[in-house]
């Protein structure tokens, strides 16, 4: 019904948008996709699964893709991506969960894990990836797995759980220790009782094997034949990537790359450094050297951004920063992407991508 | 009752001039006020802006609901006053402030400054270019910074008299009462006075941005609200739209008011062009100050007023968040009276008092 009434709604509503009305009354009404912390389940003790319920204009999910949430970290947002764990439902019952292993200096994770509260609102996005089985089963699928990037993978195995079907599963999982394998239980529990399903652990901190030819080959030992699915550290992938390409199976490989530790803050700690400044819409890249502002960098490099005062004051040059990081060059504060610059007094830091 | 008269005591006996002040430590000391607030800036702002606007709605929802009752004569009182109300705040701690890019560092679309377009029948983007780039640059800079008397009133006896300012005091209630008309118009008189020459042509993008908000306004204030008390009755349409109408005048009274006391009292200086050229950080932060004046109240005030009853503060750092500039101020002043820079604050009656004396005594040659 909003939707039918929207164009005389939005003439109340003007200039603002119909949803800042609505969100008083319940925040995750309105078109912007919204979700509520419903419930935070700590898992160990450096992890937690998050159930989210979705707004209704969530279009629901296959097992595999992730959604990307924002949430405020000291007022702050910050936006991340997450698989998703739980199997899709939709309808009035959505509900989303997404099990997050706070990493050091992350700053999102380390909120979802220790300081988010049930009712808390994040920000949602649809469900994205092609990390997906595929629509007929093949008939053996395999699984490598290291640290969170087992949370794709349940999804899928929770998903196959409830199936019929007549594939043969081996999933190869890497934890740094025991206390840190997220899902041991129920993957434990799952695979005792299925036939079709066989689960192997390594605790790399503790055996200290990571995945080679020659364990692959012990482990599995069709794995030339399988459908594999790889998500975890980069070096996992790279090592898979590699040897399926050697093998000439390269295209029986799908990769989930995700960084389990964010690119740290860069630590820069004197002037100057500079980096390569791409103008995205613009199609134009010029090299920095970290001490002119962006303004002056995109106008020699014969850009005409919209500026003011060119002091910081006016905002008139704010600009998203897609990338990298800037310096301020008012204070020397360090700016990472995700938001927008003033162009004016700011100067790259770091190669950075400049929304202009 | 004696009005705080800052000024006089806050200021040693220095000469004229900057021989005296070093201005390098004074940017410095003001510098690393900003830092400060920056420092501390997080969740406790992020939650006081999303407050205030969540505050600002309701008024509006409960105002706009009053006056559906409008034909019982309470009924529209406190419609009228909450919806004042709710204007005030949109304009003046929310819209004003978000558009300044205040609250830009939450990264928030929905609280940012290239996005907010506010209630009032100047099209944002246009506010943003009188006001934050060459009002905000160029504060008090006579013949640049067009907020001078807003192109319509003497206001400095430097500005040359002509006849038609024997009217200025009609002109200046006027203006009070289309407040929000003469800030809409303001960027496109600004073109106009600019001396280029003016083309139907270069005008017309501008107009038609103007003449588009003013009709969005004008619908929702005086079209679709109205209808909705259609069915019940004509007195009630008349009362929405009334009310509606008083609102927006309630609005624009007082945020003439604010803006007015905010650098034309008395002893608040303007600059020529000359006095700029190569202009270091620390005079242009003495320029700041001394071009604009505060007036003096408590958290309500400061709500009200936008935060602009610390215009001083709002003029050194148009962009740090409007609930710090109270915190600040004392500090500002402190530093102001250790460099012998004037610090003008008085109460509001003193500000706008000495503010109605000019457009009087300068409506004469």
């Amino acid at each position: 019904m909003v939707a039918l009434l929207s164009p005389v709604l939005h003439r109340l509503s003007s200039p603002l948008p119909l949803d800042a009305y609505l969100t008083l009354a319940n925040p995750l009404w309105g078109t912007r996709l919204r979700g509520v912390i419903e419930r935070i389940e700590p898992v160990g003790e450096s992890a937690a699964t998050i159930t989210i319920r979705p707004a209704r204009s969530w279009s629901g999910h296959a097992p595999g893709q992730f959604v990307t949430v924002s949430v405020d970290v000291n007022g702050v947002r910050h936006q991340r991506c997450y698989s998703i764990t739980s199997l899709p439902v939709v309808g009035r019952q959505s509900r989303i969960e997404i099990t997050v292993q706070a990493v050091a200096a992350g700053v999102v994770s380390d909120h979802l894990v220790h300081h988010a509260r049930p009712g808390e609102v994040v920000q949602l996005g649809q469900a994205e990836g092609e990390f997906v089985l595929p629509a007929i089963l093949p008939e053996r699928l395999l699984f490598i797995t290291g640290g969170s990037g087992i949370t794709p993978v349940m999804s899928m195995l929770r998903s196959l759980d409830r199936r019929s079907h007549r594939a043969q599963v081996v999933v190869l999982h890497h934890a740094a220790t025991l206390e840190r394998a997220l899902f041991a239980d129920e993957l434990a529990v799952m695979a005792a009782r299925s036939p079709w399903l066989r689960v192997e652990t390594t605790h790399t901190r503790v055996d200290g094997a990571h995945l080679d030819a020659k364990r692959l080959d012990e482990s599995c030992a069709e794995w030339r034949d399988a459908h594999t699915y790889v998500c975890g550290p980069t070096s996992l992938i790279e090592f898979a990537a590699a040897h399926f390409a050697t093998a000439g199976v390269a295209d029986h490989l799908h990769v989930e790359r995700f960084s389990a530790v964010l690119p740290a803050a860069p630590s820069i700690d004197h002037e100057g450094d500079g980096g390569q400044a791409t103008f995205s819409s613009s199609n134009v890249a010029v090299a920095t050297d970290g001490t002119m502002s962006l303004l002056e960098v995109a106008e020699a490099a014969g850009l005409a951004p919209a500026h003011g005062c060119r002091m910081g004051i006016c905002h008139t040059c704010s600009t998203p920063l897609d990338a990298g990081c800037v310096r301020d060059l008012r204070d020397g504060r360090l700016i990472e992407s995700g938001g927008h610059i003033q162009l004016c007094v700011s100067a790259a830091a770091t190669d950075v991508v400049i929304r202009l | 009752m004696t009005a705080v008269l800052t000024r006089d005591e806050a200021t040693p006996e220095l000469p004229e001039g900057t021989a005296t002040i070093d201005l390098d430590r004074f940017a410095a000391e003001l510098d690393a006020l900003r830092d400060e607030v920056l420092a501390s800036r997080g969740a406790d702002d992020a939650a006081y802006i999303r407050r205030i606007i969540a505050l600002q709605r309701r008024l509006e929802v409960g105002g706009r609901a009053a006056l559906m009752a409008g034909v019982l004569p309470p009924a529209w009182l406190a419609g009228v006053a909450m919806l004042g109300a709710a204007k005030i705040l949109e304009n003046m701690e929310i819209g004003h402030n978000v558009m300044h890019g205040q609250w830009d560092w939450m990264r928030d679309a929905e609280i940012h400054s290239t996005s907010w377009e506010w209630d009032n029948v100047c099209p944002s983007v246009q506010w943003k270019h009188t006001h934050n780039h060459m009002h905000h640059t160029w504060t008090n800079v006579a013949k640049v910074d067009r907020d001078i008397g807003y192109g319509i009133i003497r206001i400095d006896p430097n500005q040359p008299w002509q006849r038609h300012m024997l009217g200025q005091p009609v002109y200046f209630v006027l203006l009070a009462l289309l407040f929000e008309y003469g800030v809409g118009f303001h960027d496109l008189e600004s073109d106009l006075a600019s001396g280029e020459q003016i083309t139907f042509a270069r005008i017309m993008p501008k107009l038609r941005q103007n003449l588009r908000k003013i009709a969005r306004q004008a619908t929702k204030d005086y079209v679709a609200f109205p209808a909705l008390a259609a069915p019940l009755g004509l007195p009630s349409v008349v009362a929405v739209a009334t009310g509606n109408a008083a609102a927006n005048v309630v609005r624009n009274l007082w945020s003439f008011a604010v803006i007015f006391c905010g650098h034309f009292p008395d002893d608040v200086e303007i600059f020529t062009a000359d006095e700029i050229v190569d202009e270091t950080r620390g005079a242009w932060y003495r320029r700041q100050i001394l071009g604009s004046a505060n007036f003096t109240g408590g958290p309500l005030m400061n709500l009200m007023s936008g935060n602009l009853d610390h215009q001083i503060e709002h003029h050194l750092f148009p962009d740090l968040p409007s609930n710090r500039y109270a915190e600040i101020a004392p500090k500002v002043r402190e530093i102001c009276a250790r460099h012998g820079v004037a610090y003008n604050s008085r109460s509001f009656a003193r500000q706008f008092g000495s503010v109605i004396r000019k457009v009087f005594r300068l409506a004469l040659p």
